[in-house]
């Protein structure tokens, strides 16, 4: 775990600053929803978590790759898409750790808040990983 | 609402982020932390003392959230402090850590609060009956 993350940061950023930028980077399941059945071509769903826990059971659509390999797959994404990530839950950091990391690399990210376990809550379409 | 826009600036997205991870703490970092550097943070729990009398992080300060502004003296500067309520429906660990923050404080909020925490088996300390109450 990066325990670097509690040192002290420099940067602020003011409170209406951050609002809208929450806005701006967190998917709602019901926004995320909409656009995949209005425009699902605008957007690529990344499922950060392990394969074991992906192949159980993702949002319909998604791609898994676990958040100790973004680094190394970045290729494989794509640039002209908002790439979603999501993770378990809300208290779960793997999805705003990778779309860190994917922004820093240039790429469009929101992340979905809520993760699966909100998603699901709404009754949101998900699927199994076929044997 | 929010929707998925595709509109996304990365300069921005990468604020945001970083905000997000620099000002929000989840149960297993909390926890993680605080088995490795106690030194370097200070818990809140800023329910009404019955709530925390009943079951809060070890280790937690009561303040609850009406005293914050008249507790500030009594707040470590040299610690990160880390603000949790009830459950991810209250905001008021939310207004606390801003509070705290306008003031100069470094702090974090505890995602989930008490709730997340507690059921993921982490532990739990009640305050035992004394003859005064202790918060």
């Amino acid at each position: 775990m990066d325990l670097s993350l509690f040192a002290p940061k420099t940067h602020t950023l003011g409170a209406a600053e951050y609002l809208r930028a929450k806005l701006e980077y967190e998917a709602t399941p019901y926004g995320l929803m909409t656009t995949l059945e209005t425009e699902p071509e605008k957007v690529l769903v990344l499922d950060v978590r392990d394969r074991d826990a992906f192949d159980e059971e993702h949002i319909r659509g998604a791609l898994n790759v676990p958040a100790t390999e973004i680094v190394s797959r970045l290729s494989g994404l794509p640039k002209d898409r908002t790439v979603v990530t999501y993770c378990w839950d809300m208290t779960c950091a793997l999805a705003p750790k990778a779309a860190l990391e994917l922004a820093q690399k240039g790429f469009k990210v929101q992340f979905l808040a809520g993760g699966i376990a909100e998603w699901k809550h709404k009754g949101f379409p998900i699927a199994k990983t076929a044997a | 609402m929010a929707t998925t826009r595709v509109k996304a600036r990365e300069t921005d997205a990468t604020d945001y982020f970083a905000a997000k991870l620099a000002y929000e703490t989840t149960p297993s970092e909390l926890k993680e932390w605080l088995e490795r550097t106690p030194g370097r943070i200070f818990v809140v729990d800023i329910r009404a003392c019955e709530a925390y009398d009943a079951g809060h992080i070890p280790g937690a300060r009561n303040i609850p959230i009406e005293d914050i502004v008249a507790a500030y003296a009594a707040l470590p500067k040299d610690r990160t402090v880390v603000t949790y309520c009830g459950d991810s429906a209250c905001g008021q660990s939310l207004k606390a850590a801003l509070e705290l923050a306008q003031k100069g404080f470094r702090v974090k909020r505890l995602l989930g609060g008490l709730a997340e925490w507690s059921r993921r088996g982490y532990p739990v300390e009640m305050t035992p009956p004394a003859p005064e109450p202790e918060c």
